[in-house]
């Protein structure tokens, strides 16, 4: 039998079993800061939610992350090529733009000043850190901070 | 820690690929260049530390699945109902 399997399971203790295709595994060279030494992460997203899990493979360690373009409006930045050449990508369209979430007490805040960047092609990752601007690392993602803004002008 | 004295202009080597070189002083001040492999994140050490406490925190969730899962959905019904 040399026919290979598509999924592994993966045990984690804040989910339960999660079945893992490789698809959804993303290497992060330069780990994440603190936790340089995890490097290989699944990432899933969470029915009906525009949240996405981002979870270790080799640790209970998982993250809760949204699409910045989800959570805040206005949020660019640039990417240095060191960067580039980490994530292999050549344009800034091959890269996702994802947010941090932090949930305290049941509010939920998003990490601006360091956003997590993924290629799906390459299935890389990193976090970057945005030194051009002065940017928060705990914002509160009210409840609908985005909509706010655009129910003003209602 | 080991304490090396320099003049503006040498450098030290950290392993064979990190360089680390003095290029000014400036009163109180001291600028640093530093080269180094694209996989090692240089940081200064104040911010290095405000973002890795906040991934601690984040990279554990104090909650359970389910629960944050219905935390995390009840904010996107309240966000459409508004």
């Amino acid at each position: 039998m040399t026919h290979e399997q598509p999924y592994f399971a993966l045990q984690s203790d804040v989910y339960g079993t999660l079945q893992v295709n490789e698809e959804q595994v993303f290497e992060f060279q330069k780990g994440i800061i603190g936790l340089q030494e995890i490097q290989r992460y699944a990432l899933f997203q969470l029915e009906s939610t525009p949240f996405s899990i981002l979870h270790a493979l080799d640790a209970q360690i998982s993250f809760i992350l949204i699409p910045a373009s989800e959570a805040v409006e206005q949020y660019g930045f640039r990417i240095d090529d060191e960067t580039a050449e980490l994530l292999r990508v050549a344009h800034p369209e091959e890269v996702v733009t994802m947010l941090v979430v932090n949930v305290i007490e049941d509010r939920i805040y998003v990490n601006l000043k360091a956003p997590i960047l993924l290629s799906p092609t390459n299935r890389s990752g990193v976090q970057f850190v945005i030194h051009d601007q002065e940017l928060p690392v705990r914002y509160p993602l009210s409840s609908g901070s985005k909509e706010e803004i655009t129910d003003a002008g209602a | 820690m080991l304490v090396l004295k320099r003049k503006v202009g040498e450098t030290i080597m950290l392993g064979d690929q990190i360089e680390v070189q003095i290029l000014a002083i400036e009163g109180e001040s001291v600028k640093i260049g530093l080269t180094a492999p694209s996989h090692i994140q240089i940081l200064r050490k104040e911010l290095y530390e405000s973002i890795r406490q906040e991934n601690i925190l984040a990279g554990q969730p104090a909650a359970q699945g389910e629960q944050l899962i219905h935390l995390l959905g009840n904010l996107k019904k309240s966000n459409k109902q508004d």
